[in-house]
């Protein structure tokens, strides 16, 4: 055959071609043509909020993923966004006490990923352009990793079991949350299992009584309340301490301190021993609050823990006695559960409901993780029923399993799906506010 | 006619890499979900892809990528939808190898159509890449469906669907690589 066309004329046909379709679709956000209907940034609608985390989740990382996440979310009438700002060692944006403590200013992985730039800043700056409230979370309290730079210099800060182990491992952790949070089917394949447990990481726990924790959590929240102009902040389930947790030296002297040199009972879950250190982790809850109210009084301080019981129980955290301390402005109560009945039965608790009494408290749903897809009819019944049940509102964990390839449906079909469940909600809600 | 022994080769990575890419540019879902804008994207990104490769065998291989584009468009178009991106609602795997029959069949027929006349002339025998389309797209489209719906029963998630159509691709990668080289072998 004759070649009238030197070839790179047609490979640079296929490259012009490619490089226009490119940027044709880069303004293409391919979910409804809707608008987002309200602009109210303040609670008194109903909340419709999504945690954002670096954990299986590479919205933080991937170029551009804030903005498309903030579209979407806005798109769909989301109204909160709950960002990582602290996860097992690091800090989600730049800190100078990070750097001071840890020699590391923020994640490594975000520093390459989006070099110069400040990840809540884009959060804050793009979620309030589009009215969403953005309340940083301090994901994992005060679990670090066994290699982190935090538990490496500075060992005293680290609380431990009887026997003595520092340990708690990520599975063990897993397991306990499960227990509490959900029943799961065991369904999830094999070798997610195995990839899991080989990419397992070995967890301590900071104590929570340690002056200079304290200090350092503390100066955390305040360094990011001072610094950006967020609606509040959040703490979680694993802002407390594991029940088995508390035999460390300090621990143990402060103890013998206040109960006449007497060491503490062997038994984890002896009744008093229990409550000494979750009044213990009341009174850091109590310095937290006032550190953030002193900076910026109107600044929400949001929790989201699981239910009362098993927080107690397991992690002595005593959020009912922080509620009526009047240490928390909003809960966000985890009721992670695969069926309707029981996530029926822990909305109806009366710790929720005493609470609600005194703040707004809104529930938490998982929209699946990849072990634990959640389809979506699930998800729709369990809004109606914290709407049935008058609570505040919703919020999912977590972002990339609101629609994606991850979840059980088509990404388009879930979008759909949330847009029919907060579109009117949201047309009843700016009616109710224009009124 | 100047061909590359390793054209087979080049013809099942460029075309793979050409879905994997277009999949950064339109979303997976189902039937209703892709309209002809999905088509038009991915049908010219595959295009692209298979012209890179195409440009040293015969002469106007950027009618290829015309072929491609206007094919996917047209199936987007008369309701048939974007074959080559979208997933079966149903996860019964009887019915989705049924249906992917069927419908890879159809989406073969027009593919193979188009591509037939831009083949023409640059091959003797161009008229057998038309039924050859359809009995790959048939077979190949049923098995990356059934595919993907044995993966669903396990994992739950869409991606198994993903998973399935990048079977699928595979499949006709491999399958209508190996005829091309045939055919420009005349």
């Amino acid at each position: 055959m004759n070649r009238k066309h030197p070839a790179y004329f047609n490979y640079l046909l296929c490259l012009g071609l490619t490089i226009s379709l490119t940027l044709f679709s880069l303004g293409y956000v391919p979910i409804s043509h809707s608008q987002p209907i309200t602009s109210n940034t303040s609670a008194a609608t109903e909340v419709r909020g999504v945690w954002l985390t670096n954990v299986a989740s590479g919205v933080l990382f991937m170029p551009g993923g804030i903005s498309r996440a903030i579209k979407q979310l806005a798109t769909l009438n989301f109204n909160t966004l709950y960002p990582v700002v602290w996860n097992r060692g690091h800090t989600f944006y730049p800190s100078d006490l990070a750097n001071q403590v840890m020699g590391k200013k923020q994640e490594p992985l975000l520093t390459v990923t989006h070099p110069g730039n400040d990840v809540l800043e884009q959060f804050i700056t793009q979620g309030h352009d589009h009215g969403l409230r953005v309340i940083p979370w301090f994901e994992y309290g005060l679990i670090v990793p066994a290699k982190s730079t935090i538990a490496k210099n500075h060992p005293d800060w680290l609380t431990y079991t009887l026997p003595v182990s520092k340990n708690l491992s990520s599975a063990q952790l897993t397991q306990d949350l499960i227990q509490g949070n959900q029943s799961l089917h065991n369904y999830f394949p094999q070798a997610i299992k195995f990839l899991r447990r080989k990419s397992e990481i070995q967890h301590l726990w900071l104590n929570p009584f340690h002056p200079q924790v304290q200090e350092f959590i503390t100066d955390l929240i305040v360094e990011v309340v001072t610094n950006y102009d967020v609606d509040g902040i959040q703490l979680d389930d694993h802002f407390g301490m594991p029940v088995a947790m508390g035999y460390d030296p300090f621990t143990v002297k402060l103890y013998q301190q206040e109960h006449q040199g007497r060491n503490p009972p062997n038994n984890p879950r002896n009744a008093e021993w229990m409550r000494w250190r979750a009044d213990k982790i009341s009174y850091f809850m109590a310095k937290i609050f006032q550190a953030v109210k002193a900076v910026k009084p109107d600044v929400v301080v949001s929790l989201s823990p699981n239910p009362q019981n098993f927080s107690y129980q397991n992690y002595l955290q005593d959020w009912l006695t922080w509620v009526q301390w009047g240490l928390v402005d909003e809960l966000v109560l985890q009721v992670y559960r695969n069926d309707l009945g029981s996530f029926n039965r822990e909305l109806s608790n009366p710790a929720v409901q005493f609470a609600r009494s005194r703040i707004p408290v809104s529930i938490g749903i998982s929209s699946g993780t990849m072990v634990n897809p959640m389809g979506m009819e699930l998800i729709q019944q369990q809004v109606t029923s914290a709407r049935e049940g008058n609570f505040s509102g919703v919020s999912f964990f977590y972002w990339e399993s609101l629609w994606s390839y991850l979840t059980p449906e088509a990404p388009s079909r879930r979008r759909q799906g949330f847009q029919n469940l907060f579109e009117l909600e949201s047309t009843l809600g700016s009616e109710r506010n224009s009124q | 006619m100047k061909i590359h022994s390793n054209f087979p080769w080049q013809w099942f990575l460029v075309t793979c890499i050409g879905f994997l890419i277009s999949l950064l540019l339109l979303e997976i879902g189902e039937k209703p979900d892709l309209t002809w804008r999905d088509g038009m994207m991915g049908g010219t990104l595959i295009g692209c892809a298979q012209a890179l490769v195409l440009s040293g065998s015969f002469r106007k291989s950027w009618r290829w990528i015309l072929a491609c584009a206007l094919s996917w468009t047209l199936m987007a178009s008369v309701g048939l939808g974007v074959v080559g991106w979208f997933a079966p609602h149903t996860q019964l795997i009887p019915l989705r190898l049924f249906y992917g029959a069927i419908w890879g069949t159809l989406a073969g027929a027009i593919l193979g159509v188009a591509q037939t006349l831009v083949l023409k002339p640059n091959v003797y025998f161009s008229e057998r890449w038309i039924p050859f389309s359809m009995g790959c797209w048939g077979i190949a489209l049923a098995l990356g469906w059934a595919v993907g719906g044995v993966l669903y029963s396990y994992t739950h998630v869409f991606l198994s669907d993903v998973i399935g159509l990048v079977v699928t691709w595979m499949i006709v990668a491999i399958t209508t690589g190996r005829k091309l080289i045939e055919l420009l072998k005349y």
